[in-house]
C-alpha cells in the first residue's frame, strides 16, 4: 500500500476512539521507480495530512521530510521537497 | 435476461468470483474489451478538468483491475476497493498501478472527508442490492455506501457508477438512495433501444 493511500484511510468502525490515522505496521517495504510528476505532487499536497505522512514515512525508515512543509511550495523553489514527498507517497 | 443468468443470483460476489471464475473473467477478451469501454465512458461522464494534472480517483468494485488499467492509461491515480480476494489477487499479479483494498462497500467508505477528485464503479453497485446474509439490509448498505462516498469526495467531484440493475425498481432504489445522500444528477442510459447494448450510468 502506498503511503498516499494510508494517508486517506480512516476508520468507520463503531466504538473506535481514534478514527484517523490508522496504525501502521510495516511488513515489507518496497521501493518503486516512478517518473517524478511535480504537478501531481502539488495536487496531492493539497489533500495530504502532512504530519501523518511524515510520521508514516519515518516508520518506513524514510526521514527526509522536513518537520514543516514550505508555505506555498513551487516547482521552481522547492524541487527537493517535492521530490521527497513524491518518494514518500 | 432470465433469472438464472445473473451472477448476483448465484452467490455473493466474494464467493461467485472465486479463483477460477476470477481468472476466467479476467482473461476473456470480450470482457476485457467491455470493461475497458465502460471505464472510458465513465471517465468521460466524470468530466474531469482537462489540465494534465493527474487526479485522485476511486475505483469501487475494482475487481481484477480491468477498469483500473484504463484509469491509469487516462493518466490518473486510483485506489481500488473490492470484496473478492480472488479478483484482487489477479489484480496484484497484473501489478496494476492502483492501491488495492479488500473491503465491503456496504460497510461504507473508510476515508477522510473531501479528499477524492472522483469515483467510478463498473458493474458493481447492483451487488449491494442483494441480501446475502440474514444480517444484511440492502437499503441500509446502500445508504451507508452513498453517504460515506459523498463525504469522501471533494466539493464538486463526481461519482459515475455503471450498474446492471435487475429491475426498474432496483435502478430506482439505487438512484433514490444516491439522491438522498446528497448527490445531484441522474441516470444516463446508453443505447436505450437495444436490450443487449443498453448500459446504465448513475
Amino acid at each position: 500500500m502506498k503511503l498516499l493511500t494510508h494517508n486517506m484511510l480512516s476508520s468507520n468502525m463503531p466504538g473506535v476512539k481514534e478514527r484517523y490515522p490508522l496504525g501502521l505496521v510495516v511488513g515489507k517495504i518496497e521501493l518503486q521507480e516512478n517518473e517524478f510528476d511535480p504537478a501531481f505532487v502539488l495536487h496531492m499536497l493539497s489533500k495530504l495530512n502532512y504530519p501523518v505522512l511524515r510520521k508514516a514515512a519515518s516508520i518506513c525508515q524514510f526521514n527526509d521530510l522536513p518537520e514543516q512543509p514550505p508555505a506555498n511550495p513551487t516547482v521552481e523553489n522547492d524541487g527537493q521537497f517535492l521530490q521527497a514527498v513524491f518518494h514518500a507517497i | 435476461g432470465r433469472h438464472g443468468d445473473r451472477p448476483e443470483h448465484t452467490a455473493p460476489p466474494e464467493l461467485f468470483y472465486d479463483g477460477e471464475e476470477s481468472r476466467k473473467y479476467t482473461s476473456s477478451s470480450r470482457v476485457i474489451d467491455i470493461q475497458r469501454r465502460l471505464t472510458e465512458r465513465a471517465l468521460e461522464l466524470l468530466a474531469l478538468p482537462d489540465d494534465d494534472e493527474p487526479k485522485l480517483l476511486l475505483d469501487l468494485g475494482c475487481g481484477s483491475g480491468l477498469s483500473g488499467e484504463a484509469i491509469t492509461e487516462a493518466g490518473h491515480v486510483w485506489t481500488g476497493f473490492d470484496i473478492s480476494p480472488h479478483m484482487l489477487e489477479v489484480a496484484q499479479e497484473k501489478e496494476v498501478e492502483g492501491d488495492l483494498c479488500h473491503h465491503d462497500l456496504g460497510h461504507g467508505m473508510c476515508l477522510r472527508p473531501g479528499v477524492f477528485d472522483g469515483a467510478i464503479s463498473i458493474s458493481a453497485v447492483q451487488w449491494l442490492c442483494n441480501a446475502d446474509r440474514s444480517s444484511h439490509n440492502p437499503r441500509r448498505r446502500l445508504k451507508r455506501f452513498f453517504d460515506s462516498l459523498y463525504r469522501c469526495l471533494a466539493r464538486g467531484a463526481r461519482a459515475v457508477l455503471q450498474i446492471y440493475p435487475e429491475t426498474p425498481e432496483q435502478a430506482e432504489l439505487i438512484t433514490t438512495t444516491a439522491m438522498r445522500s446528497g448527490f445531484a444528477g441522474g441516470l444516463v442510459v446508453d443505447y436505450p433501444n437495444s436490450t443487449r447494448a443498453k448500459k446504465y450510468f448513475l
